[in-house]
């Protein structure tokens, strides 16, 4: 304890040193906009900024179509049980998901406290929505949708400049999420007639607090490139009796510039994400095979993927920053019989207030 | 010794190390703090360095062995070290080019010159040498562009014409930015 005093007492010490000494890495972060904002007499960057605050709204949306068990592709007709005339096992259903689409709107408020400290909180607007297939009468065909507001997070991040011989610098993101979004959503299943508890995929939130971590490195000389390792540790079991998995997450991005305001960007994410821990029961039906649908089987969730995306940026005037990606899994190891992801994309937009 | 005790004495080794890793951080930082530099002077040197982004010098080496954009300085060493270590490891432009600070006495030809002291006599400019004046107050023959003050922040003036016969390509971005004398 005593020694984490000391480090937090220095940490805070060597900022603000580091605040008053502006150092060159940090002017030649500088755009031409935060140059023009400067007042000459302020010995502190940033402070004249328009705003310390800034504003980002994201759009993210990710189809899942298919399946996979480990890497092995299986069809339609392989996860879905027929009926008694096919021997029903842990690996086949009498209902399908065939297509899942997840579309979310993230709304970001963040405030630059000093050139180190930045602060953010995000609130998404999620709607999902899940086709089906089934043995179930009245139920051949049907779709399941949901939308709300999702888990709110508060990220808080410190940055330092590797050096000043402008070889880059490193940022450690710590934050909280919030169980804001609803783990009780309910739509009409063919498990029993009227409205029932809809799988884990389709509900908007994980019901836990969780602990969002990210430690990165950015180039910004002659490469332009960052690498960042995040991981998601959601903590206890919400009230349904159940805890999402942990995420973890390798990223590496390399930026290449077209003109002064646009950049083009490649990146590599792997990503394990662990199964659910615990299990919501009334997603099971009374029978030797509890399992509806393999997304009520919280151990068919998690496994790894490694995503490629392309994306561009553009900075434009008046301290806008447009950003639109595309990214498609190239190699994915599930739990399965798991959905499995097709393609992922991402339009944001955010502004300096 | 039990396992306890051992992993309790490596984090008490650990925990020294990081210590007097972060003390001499703490130390690194305040010898760098030494820097009087004025932040208008900072500001100047941010801007040069960004001028490069958004023009373009012809005859300036090929995708494979992209030649350095050179700034030639006759301003203060410290001026100098503090443009040469903001400018250090970047390269700019699609032809990824890296940048070199010049002592204008030492230098052989320059694609920006950034001039504080006016009334020189200056022989070593090619016929694309863009002039960058420090201020409006100093006299200087083929100055393109110009820092000037208002309203207590830093702006720059481009003399269109001039920068025309130069040859070079300037970015709309840098001109909607800047003041334009016709």
């Amino acid at each position: 304890m005593k020694y984490l005093i000391i480090f937090s007492a220095l940490i805070l010490f060597s900022s603000s040193q580091t605040v008053a000494q502006n150092t060159p890495s940090e002017f030649a972060e500088m755009s031409m906009q935060q140059l023009f904002n400067q007042s000459i007499y302020d010995s502190k960057l940033y402070d004249d900024l328009a705003s310390p605050w800034s504003f980002t709204y994201q759009f993210k949306a990710v189809e899942f179509e298919g399946y996979l068990e480990g890497t092995k592709s299986l069809s339609f007709d392989e996860v879905l049980w027929n009926g008694p005339s096919e021997p029903r096992t842990a690996k086949n259903f009498p209902v399908l998901p065939t297509l899942i689409t997840q579309r979310a709107q993230i709304f970001s408020l963040g405030y630059q406290f000093s050139p180190h400290w930045h602060g953010r909180i995000s609130v998404p607007y999620i709607e999902q929505s899940t086709d089906h297939l089934s043995i179930i009468s009245n139920y051949e065909n049907f779709t399941l949708k949901s939308k709300g507001v999702g888990d709110t997070s508060i990220v808080a991040s410190y940055k330092w400049f590797a050096s000043n011989a402008n070889t880059g610098f490193w940022r450690f993101s710590f934050g909280l999420s919030l169980p804001t979004g609803a783990i009780d959503v309910t739509g009409d299943t063919p498990r029993e007639p009227g409205e029932q508890q809809l799988p884990y995929t389709m509900q908007l939130g994980s019901g836990t607090y969780d602990l969002p971590l990210e430690f990165s490195y950015q180039n910004t000389g002659a490469y332009d490139f960052n690498l960042d390792l995040s991981v998601n540790i959601r903590t206890g079991t919400n009230n349904r009796n159940y805890r999402l998995g942990n995420n973890y997450s390798l990223n590496g991005v390399y930026r290449v510039e077209l003109s002064p305001t646009i950049k083009t960007f490649a990146s590599v994410n792997f990503k394990y994400s662990q199964p659910i821990h615990g299990q919501d029961d009334s997603l099971l039906v009374n029978s030797p095979f509890p399992y509806p649908a393999g997304i009520t089987n919280p151990d068919l969730y998690g496994g790894k993927k490694i995503n490629l995306r392309l994306g561009l940026l553009w900075q434009l005037p008046s301290d806008f920053l447009f950003s639109v990606e595309i990214g498609k899994p190239v190699y994915q190891n599930l739990n399965g019989p798991q959905p499995k992801e097709k393609w992922q994309s991402a339009v944001s937009i955010s502004k300096v207030m | 010794m039990s396992v306890v005790a051992r992993f309790n004495q490596l984090f008490k080794t650990m925990s020294r190390g990081c210590l007097i890793s972060l003390l001499s951080l703490l130390v690194c930082n305040t010898v760098n703090a030494e820097n009087s530099l004025s932040k208008q002077d900072k500001l100047k040197a941010a801007y040069l360095f960004n001028f490069t982004k958004f023009i373009e010098w012809p005859n300036l080496g090929d995708s494979k062995l992209p030649a350095p954009i050179r700034i030639c300085l006759d301003g203060s060493s410290e001026f100098f070290e503090f443009l040469e270590q903001l400018v250090a490891n970047r390269r700019v432009g699609k032809l990824k080019q890296p940048l070199a600070i010049l002592p204008l006495e030492t230098a052989s030809g320059c694609e920006l010159l950034f001039v504080r002291v006016g009334g020189k006599q200056i022989t070593r400019q090619s016929d694309h040498t863009i002039i960058v004046a420090d201020s409006t107050d100093i006299f200087f023959p083929g100055v393109a562009m110009v820092f000037y003050i208002k309203k207590n922040k830093l702006r720059f003036e481009i003399d269109l014409k001039k920068i025309k016969s130069l040859n070079v390509a300037v970015s709309s971005e840098l001109l909607k930015l800047a003041s334009i004398k016709q």
